[in-house]
């Protein structure tokens, strides 16, 4: 049989036909010194030649035997899940108030607390990317992803409906000036919206922009309580 | 940058501004296992207090004093990530035909020739180029600079792109071209911006609007 993804296991196919990239579980792409080398040492007990750093911040490890998977994700010490692919859902985040001078909010504990709160999203048929901004200089790109973050002095700028790949589309701010909890729950219930959202025969498969322009923004504004 | 930005150790204040951050290059975030051993080394030699993987697809070693920056160069024997100042900060490109199954044109190939060509060379503003090998643009080369995207009959070509606090999609300005042809339309844009007289930090999406995209096109010979 051809082998194809295997989307259960976060794991994509190579080009070669035979081996699978996956990525580390690392929320807000930070780690430490231990981590990395443990990586590395896990990268070489399975042959991995090749590491890359993805746009969205996370680190793939490119080159796994299918029998191999289980043992590697089991090696870093975290179970394979669906929606964990590359490409699939992703929560990237800047420096933020915590390193970079300019950052007005802590966007890395921001990206921490949703990653343990949301990711990964289940049963949502399109891609999920967030991006979580620490200045209006918006390194994450948060006006190109499903759900965007704007650190500002006075509270977090939400943004939805963003793309940058295929169908390109820049997000919509649909609330301003909320705090830390308010912005949490706000993104937990438009990831109810877009999970509802991809299980209608209308909107399935679909990036959230995509929905959005179906079914207006009012109504999303009225879900999350922001009319 | 700020003031106390090292820009010719690559080296980023960060908050605080008693330690230092740097992102050595590494040219579309492939980066081999042994290579990435030894720059964990130096992190951890030089006490660096975290790594941060960055949308610039760099490995940034956080918290090195500033005695440390030379030595920690040395060490890793890499080149500096530009991942500050106004120049060219990145040329982000995706795995393409070398990696991945979507793959329609060899955007490594192309990625890794203009990263050598333009990775850090100094403007007006800052500038980012963007490489895809295929229409789901992993890289989003529509909110680069100068972007390309690998289609199945060639390589299109996007200008003008910026995702910052005023995002803008790049304008087209071309379309079915081999490697060679694109990179001549890519060398075209940037040649005519690199030798343009420009306030400082406005970016190339905004000269296109300021002077029309007919005039643009035209005079970068589209």
């Amino acid at each position: 049989m051809k082998k194809d993804d295997i989307l259960a296991k976060g794991a994509i196919l190579q080009r070669d036909g035979e081996t699978y990239a996956i990525a580390a579980r690392l929320a807000a792409g930070i780690f430490d010194v231990e981590t990395g080398k443990r990586i590395a040492e896990i990268a070489e007990k399975y042959g991995v030649e090749m590491l890359k750093i993805t746009g969205d911040g996370r680190l793939a490890l490119i080159g796994i035997a299918q029998e191999d998977i289980d043992a590697v994700y089991a090696d870093m010490g975290v179970k394979a899940q669906p929606g964990t692919a590359l490409c699939q859902q992703y929560i990237k985040a800047c420096p933020g108030s915590t390193f970079c001078q300019r950052g007005q909010r802590d966007t890395i504990a921001m990206a921490r607390e949703m990653d343990q709160r949301l990711y990964p999203y289940p049963k949502i048929s399109s891609k999920v990317k967030i991006g979580i901004a620490g200045c209006f200089n918006s390194c994450a790109e948060p006006a190109i992803k499903d759900i965007g973050l704007v650190g500002l002095p006075k509270g977090w700028v939400l943004m939805v409906g963003g793309a940058g790949g295929k169908d390109p589309m820049i997000a919509e701010t649909v609330a301003r000036n909320l705090s830390d909890e308010e912005a949490l729950e706000a993104v937990e219930k438009i990831m109810k919206y877009y999970r509802g959202a991809s299980m209608s025969p209308r909107t399935r498969n679909q990036r959230l922009g995509v929905i959005l322009k179906k079914e207006g923004l009012d109504r999303l504004r009225r879900i999350i309580g922001f009319e | 940058m700020n003031k106390e930005d090292i820009l010719e150790k690559g080296a980023i204040c960060q908050r605080g501004c008693k330690t230092f951050a740097v992102a050595p290059h590494i040219p579309g975030g492939f980066i081999r296992v042994a290579d990435f051993k030894k720059l964990m080394d130096a992190a951890e030699k030089y006490q660096a207090e975290t790594l941060k993987m960055t949308s610039g697809q760099r490995i940034a070693v956080i918290g090195l004093k500033e005695a440390d920056l030379d030595a920690f160069w040395e060490d890793v024997q890499m080149n500096i990530g530009y991942a500050i100042g106004l120049c060219v900060r990145m040329v982000k490109f995706c795995p393409g035909t070398t990696y991945c199954r979507h793959g329609n044109q060899d955007a490594m190939g192309l990625g890794m020739r203009l990263d050598k060509k333009y990775h850090g060379r100094m403007l007006s503003a800052k500038f980012k180029i963007g490489v895809a090998g295929c229409e789901y643009a992993c890289n989003a080369p529509l909110f680069k600079e100068i972007g390309l995207t690998g289609l199945p009959d060639g390589w299109k070509v996007n200008a003008g792109g910026t995702c910052g606090a005023k995002p803008r999609m790049g304008d087209l300005m071309g379309e079915k071209l081999n490697d060679a042809d694109a990179e001549e339309l890519v060398d075209r844009i940037f040649r005519y911006y690199e030798g343009g007289e420009w306030p400082p930090k406005v970016r190339l999406g905004r000269i296109i609007e300021k002077i029309g995209l007919d005039q643009f096109k035209k005079a970068v010979g589209v």
